[in-house]
């Protein structure tokens, strides 16, 4: 069944539909929170805030735009939302997202080679110091696989400026990440 | 077309979103511009970077979460109960505010009994400054704290 379908069927009185819409979506979501929280906690209290701010809508939701770019959308703005409310963090704790040497707790620990574990986490750190407007796109982009049409409708932007944000956000990241190799 | 023009072109072509015409330009100048074909080489890798990147799953148990939040959510029904805490509230207060100002009453009375209704009203006159005027608080608190001989 399509998300339409399941949703039509949603609205005229089968609630049990939502929970196959969430079972569908939930990787997806959490895996983008988790790249813009930066930590497992605060993605997942961002990932079910999400899924129920969309429960809350569904009501008034129209298929003008697919399903899923409805709810990125709402993900992305409640990420956003979370990384404000909670900024005042960085006033009392020292910020850690700034040492690119430092393992960040919330990283996994890849199966892959040392050299690219340090990349990995490298990309990871380089990712938390880039502004939101960069982040999100460059997430939604090489992480979530969006192209620049479903990001523009997201984030509700044109598709130049997402092609713009993207170029800028590559040149930023090769920048922190050429200044990390250097340093060592 | 430049290297200025021809580095703002990369990520666009590398995103294969670049038009046809632009990205025929494009690749002939890198077919002969080292610097912009290595700036390319190095946006691939940076993307490379990207592909090797852990997905997160969501956790086990995140769709009973979220669907018990979702049951969990209070009803929309009016409920009573929320007006009769504020009531009860003010109430309260209300009720702390008159115990203290009838204790306060009775403080007095208890310590200053011979008070007269003229020696408020004199000690009230702008014309003289009464530093512990009759039925005040402070002349009550130092009745009680002197010692008496």
């Amino acid at each position: 069944m399509n998300d339409d379908n399941a949703i039509e069927r949603f609205k005229r009185g089968d609630p049990s539909l939502f929970a196959d819409l969430v079972l569908k979506y939930q990787d997806r979501i959490y895996n983008l929170c988790r790249y813009m929280l930066e930590n497992s906690h605060d993605a997942e209290d961002a990932a079910q805030d999400t899924f129920l701010k969309a429960y809350q809508g569904l009501g008034s939701y129209s298929p003008t735009a697919s399903f899923y770019t409805w709810l990125y959308r709402i993900a992305v703005n409640t990420c956003l939302d979370h990384k404000r409310k909670f900024s005042f963090r960085s006033l009392f704790f020292s910020d850690e997202r700034t040492n690119l040497d430092g393992f960040p707790s919330w990283a996994p620990s890849p199966e892959s080679t040392c050299a690219t574990t340090q990349s990995m986490h490298a990309l990871q750190a380089a990712l938390n110091l880039l502004s939101k407007k960069l982040r999100v796109v460059i997430v939604l982009h090489e992480l979530e696989g969006l192209s620049y049409e479903e990001i523009a409708e997201i984030l509700d932007i044109s598709a130049g400026t997402v092609k713009s944000r993207i170029s800028r956000a590559r040149d930023e990241l090769k920048k922190i990440l050429h200044q990390h190799m250097e340093q060592k | 077309m430049r290297c200025s023009k021809a580095g703002k072109h990369l990520s666009t072509y590398m995103d294969g979103e670049l038009d046809a015409k632009a990205a025929a330009l494009l690749e002939s100048h890198l077919a002969q511009c080292d610097r912009c074909s290595g700036e390319l080489a190095q946006m691939r890798q940076l993307q490379g970077l990207f592909c090797q990147t852990p997905r997160f799953s969501a956790p086990p148990a995140f769709r009973a979460e979220v669907l018990e939040k979702i049951t969990g959510e209070p009803s929309k029904g009016f409920s009573f109960f929320p007006v009769f805490i504020r009531f009860a509230e003010a109430g309260v207060f209300v009720l702390a505010i008159t115990a203290g100002v009838i204790s306060g009453g009775m403080l007095i009375n208890a310590v200053a009994p011979h008070h007269k209704g003229e020696q408020v009203i004199a000690s009230l006159s702008l014309e003289s400054f009464e530093a512990l005027p009759p039925d005040s608080l402070g002349l009550a608190y130092l009745s009680m704290t002197e010692e008496k001989p």
